[in-house]
């Protein structure tokens, strides 16, 4: 890692939080407590989690012990960590708490269609789109088609995208984001799903990434797979001749031509140099076979990405020392194929074995990690994880394939992937094992800050009224109708089912404080699958006024009342 | 989603690819076509070991070492296994068809060692293959020779030790007369004159290129310290091989016309075109590839198929042969590619061509043309145990390969395969139940 970010990191993120303690003070909201919206207001630059189970990822599980965390970083753990006066001490009694989780390849933090980049000879994300238009766009390597290595992730950031607070409400982090479009797309970077671009920053470039996409088709060059390797035979070759030549050229400039300013080469040049990771797809033996000739053949240091068919070369990939990042999205069987087709052994096997390649890669000592692919939220993730552990990953393992393996692969384990002191405080708490089907996720904190669902904040103040009994529920100006059946507590906890268009749903928590009451129940969306509801609102004798948030993709107001009255 | 057992990872990965032969084997009493010098050899015997022949001739006079395996060749034929000179299998591209010279692109780096057409061409007696890039660009890409193991990855199928050879293209396809007017923008050259300009512009540059390397070297051998290497230019390296003879041209043709213009540009650039690929209308001009110095591989009977291709007769290997020239027949085509023996049996049809001089259209002749006669090509001591049993004369309609072997190891045997077939069944049923889909079939 390059320390001179992640001191400049550090040092700002302290500013940060002695500033928003000031600004909260006065009530002026923080930037960041605006575009997160689920971040616990009033955050104290301390905290402890005690009495919690501890599994650290560097060491033996604490069963009972305490994380302190100060100004962001992990201040102490332990048994008998120290907790400082002023922290804000949390239960965990009954809770776990865990390094946070590391995203090891995906666009959840950019920008959507950020990476276009300027069109032309000259590069661009994807010069080949406008082609029909506009006639060749390269005739052939030295117009440098569709190679954008200038781009860097974490310009592209979009720090108020729904999607990070999704990921993040699953125990997310962390993650590698790089561009996608392209055959050499642009500088990955590690990023924390916390605060605004410039904070969400934990390295960058950690990472060129490169894809073999032929766009070209007759168009343009490359269009052929293998025009896409001699294209970065040549980009690469060319790399190393700009550092030859300018090496000479400034010993004995008088006389000699300059070298031609290329940008499109000092990444490629520096990646060399440095051995930056450089992410390149390949999914099954032949592709991955390719990818680790390339490196050997360009210099590049080759991070494989997809990687399902790994199990059959794990040995191959150890002795080559080319890391992993595992497609967690596995295989599945065509959906409403031709009834008659006969699916190929080559497809069955894929389907068969591509779990147990986490667990070859593991024996074979593979360097490796999960990346979510096209695994659309945590939840999958987890489901496909948890395949995985079926199929002989150990559960240690796959934590490490989701904490420590990326963060050690990028360059970031000296501050990520742990839980020890100094390291960036991202944790998750869960109320059980980690993998686990009924675990759920408690809070998370990422840098130091502490987001939970608004269901963990459940006010202290007793219920004023009674909800127990049938409610006709009004959705969206009549143009829906639910009828809720409540139990209330006497401490004002709520049970019951929702019995809407789409089918009974049973509530799975709620509340009533004051007049206030909040219910979360799962919806159906049709085929788009399920949906978290979220309804709040004020109950005034036998009427209700609130409203819906499904998933907080849209929101319904309702009316409701109680006919029966209160039972 | 159920644990699986590592045994039966191991099952299937045996289930295909090559099968070792430990021990030295010997086919006894067969008629062996050897393609060489000894020729015809009724009741005779081969045998080979460590993928190198170690005896071939009659029966009487080679004895089975105690350990070998030995197979009964009565009433059966041995061949030499058959060299495709022109193939489009085992490749994930086969055309770089956007620019015009495309000679920065390489078949090796994209060869697919899953692709069926290995084995099944290797079920029709083919065990070595030229694998060309495309013909859309008056000169393509760089080729590949490999050969038929099925089961090895890319890097195992390469005949190691082939010299490098490059596809060069005239005629309709780089002049892109089929893609005119469809919606493509035009690609230069539109003519044969233009394919023959883009071919000279690029040795012209070449030549500078090559001319740029040579100062340079010649200053560092000269002890100047301070000399600045020249960009390499994987477009230009291919251009500076051919002039320096050390990279082969294997230039797809047509038209006699386009023939001898392709010559003369090579003359002029003081190179040989090294063969002459297709070249329908080589018989009209055979007496001047002669002279150049090239081979011919061409197609047995199969033309027409565009306007150039018009032209054509089937007695073009013969005439060819008779007027000097090395000539092979070739697929072009992972169909053509399992039956180039029954390809080559048309020439004694029609060109009157014997036995052995058919047989060397798709042995030896093509092991000439690829410049890897040393090594296969014919069944002589000390070359490579590629080896072809049939179980009826080869040059027939009815002719059928019992085994082939690639460096003496087995890669088809038809009774193998219908174990294989079996067992593959029985695998796929095994995956099925275990993803719990047993039933669903």
């Amino acid at each position: 890692m390059n320390p001179t970010v992640f001191e400049k990191k550090i040092a700002s993120r302290v500013a940060l939080g002695s500033l928003v303690i000031s600004c909260l003070a006065f009530g002026a909201p923080s930037v960041a407590a605006q575009s997160m919206p689920s971040q616990t207001p009033n955050a104290p630059p301390y905290f402890a989690i005690q009495n919690a189970r501890i599994v650290t990822g560097a060491g033996a599980v604490i069963e009972n012990g305490t994380v302190v965390i100060s100004n962001g970083l992990i201040d102490a753990v332990g048994a008998n960590a120290t907790i400082p006066g002023d922290a804000w001490v949390i239960d965990g009694a009954g809770l776990t708490v865990y390094p946070g989780l590391f995203n090891a390849l995906t666009q959840v933090g950019l920008e959507a269609g950020s990476d276009d980049g300027p069109q032309g000879g000259g590069g661009g994300g994807n010069p080949f789109a406008q082609f029909a238009q506009q006639g060749p766009v390269s005739d052939g390597p030295e117009d440098r088609p569709a190679t954008t290595p200038w781009m860097d992730a974490a310009d592209m950031l979009d720090p108020s995208s729904e999607a990070i607070e999704r990921w993040r409400d699953g125990g997310f982090t962390s993650a590698m984001v790089a561009p996608d479009e392209g055959i050499v797309t642009g500088k990955g970077a590690v990023v924390n799903y916390d605060g605004d671009a410039q904070q969400m920053v934990i390295k960058t470039p950690a990472a060129l990434r490169l894809t073999l996409d032929p766009a070209g088709g007759f168009r343009a060059f490359p269009g052929s797979m293998m025009g896409v390797i001699s294209y970065l035979r040549q980009l690469y070759l060319d790399a190393d001749h700009q550092n030859t030549y300018a090496a000479q050229y400034a010993a004995n400039p008088r006389g000699q031509p300059r070298p031609m300013y290329d940008r499109a080469l000092a990444p490629v040049q520096e990646a060399i140099a440095r051995g930056w990771p450089t992410i390149v797809p390949a999914n099954d033996v032949k592709g991955m076979r390719r990818v680790i000739k390339l490196g050997r053949d360009t210099g590049a240091k080759p991070v494989i990405a997809g990687a399902q068919d790994a199990y059959e070369i794990a040995g191959e990939l150890a002795a080559a020392g080319v890391p992993v990042l595992v497609d967690l999205d596995w295989p599945e069987a065509t959906r409403n194929g031709d009834p008659e087709a006969e699916e190929t052994l080559e497809s069955l096997k894929r389907r068969a074995y591509a779990p147990t390649t986490p667990a070859a890669l593991e024996s074979a000592g593979v360097p490796w990690a999960f990346y979510s692919g096209s695994a659309s939220g945590p939840s999958q993730v987890m489901d496909k994880v948890r395949v995985a552990i079926e199929n002989g990953l150990s559960e240690d393992a796959a934590l490490r394939a989701l904490t420590s393996g990326p963060a050690h692969i990028f360059g970031v384990d000296g501050v990520l992937g742990s839980i020890e002191a100094g390291k960036i405080a991202n944790l998750v708490v869960t109320d059980g094992a980690m993998f686990d089907e009924d675990t759920e996720v408690r809070m998370v904190f990422v840098d130091g800050h502490k987001y939970a669902k608004a269901v963990e904040e459940r006010p202290v103040t007793p219920p004023a009224v009674d909800a127990t009994g049938s409610w006709l529920l009004s959705l969206n100006n009549d143009s829906q109708e639910a009828t809720v059946t409540l139990e209330m507590a006497a401490d004002g906890t709520l049970s019951g089912t929702i019995d809407g268009e789409r089918g009974e749903q049973q509530i799975t928590d709620g509340w009533v404080s004051g007049n206030d009451f909040r219910i979360v129940a799962i919806g159906s969306m049709g085929p788009r699958g399920e949906v978290e509801v979220v309804y709040t609102g004020t109950i005034d004798g036998n009427e209700m006024t609130g409203s819906a948030s499904f998933g907080g993709r849209f929101n319904m107001d309702f009316t409701g009342s109680r006919p029966g009255g209160r039972r | 989603m159920r644990r699986i057992s590592l045994v039966a990872l191991g099952l299937v990965a045996s289930a295909s690819g090559l099968v070792a032969q430990d021990a030295p084997v010997l086919i006894q009493g067969a008629t062996i076509l050897t393609a060489a010098d000894a020729g015809k050899i009724e009741n005779g015997s081969i045998l080979f070991e460590n993928g190198r022949i170690v005896a071939v001739g009659p029966a009487s006079e080679i004895n089975a070492p105690s350990n070998a395996v030995v197979i009964d060749g009565t009433g059966k034929f041995v061949t030499p296994g058959i060299i495709d000179a022109h193939s489009h299998i085992a490749a994930e591209s086969i055309n770089e068809g956007s620019i015009t010279v495309s000679s920065m692109v390489s078949i090796m780096d994209v060869i697919d060692p899953t692709d069926i057409a290995i084995y099944r061409e290797a079920a029709g007696g083919t065990t070595t293959s030229h694998v060309m890039h495309g013909s859309a660009n008056p000169i393509g890409g760089n080729n590949a020779v490999i050969k038929h193991r099925w089961g090895a990855d890319a890097q195992g199928l390469l005949f190691q030790g082939a010299p490098p050879t490059i596809k060069f293209a005239l005629g309709e396809n780089p002049k892109r007369s089929s893609t005119a007017g469809t919606g493509f923008p035009q690609r230069y050259p539109a003519t044969r004159m233009g394919v023959m300009d883009v071919i000279r512009q690029a040795f012209a540059e070449a030549t500078e290129y090559k001319a740029e390397w040579d100062t340079y070297n010649a200053r560092v051998s000269g002890g100047d310290r301070s000399a600045i290497p020249p960009r390499r230019d994987l477009k230009l390296d291919p251009l500076v091989e051919i002039l320096e003879g050390t990279r082969f041209v294997h230039a797809h043709s047509y038209r006699a016309d386009e023939i001898l213009q392709l010559m003369r540009v090579a003359e002029e650039f003081d190179f040989r075109i090294h063969t002459f690929q297709h070249v329908l209308e080589g018989y009209r001009v055979a007496d001047e590839i002669a002279e150049h110095g090239a081979h011919a591989s061409t197609f047995s009977d199969w033309w027409a198929y565009k306007v150039e291709a018009y032209e054509a007769i089937p007695y073009n290997a013969a005439i060819m042969t008779d007027r000097g020239i090395v000539v092979s027949i070739n697929s072009d085509s992972g169909e053509e590619g399992r039956h180039l023996n029954q390809e080559a049996a048309k020439t004694m049809k029609w060109g009157g061509m014997d036995e052995s001089q058919a047989l060397a259209m798709v042995t030896i002749n093509p092991a000439i043309q690829l410049m890897i006669e040393d090594r296969v090509g014919s069944l002589e001591v000390g070359k490579d145990a590629d080896v072809v049993l049939w179980e009826n004369y080869p040059l027939s309609s009815y002719a059928k390969v019992q085994t082939t072997y690639v460096d003496g190891e087995i890669v088809f045997d038809v009774d193998r395969d219908r174990e294989m077939r079996t067992q593959m069944a029985a695998e796929k049923d095994r995956l099925r139940e275990m993803l719990g889909e047993g039933g669903s079939r």
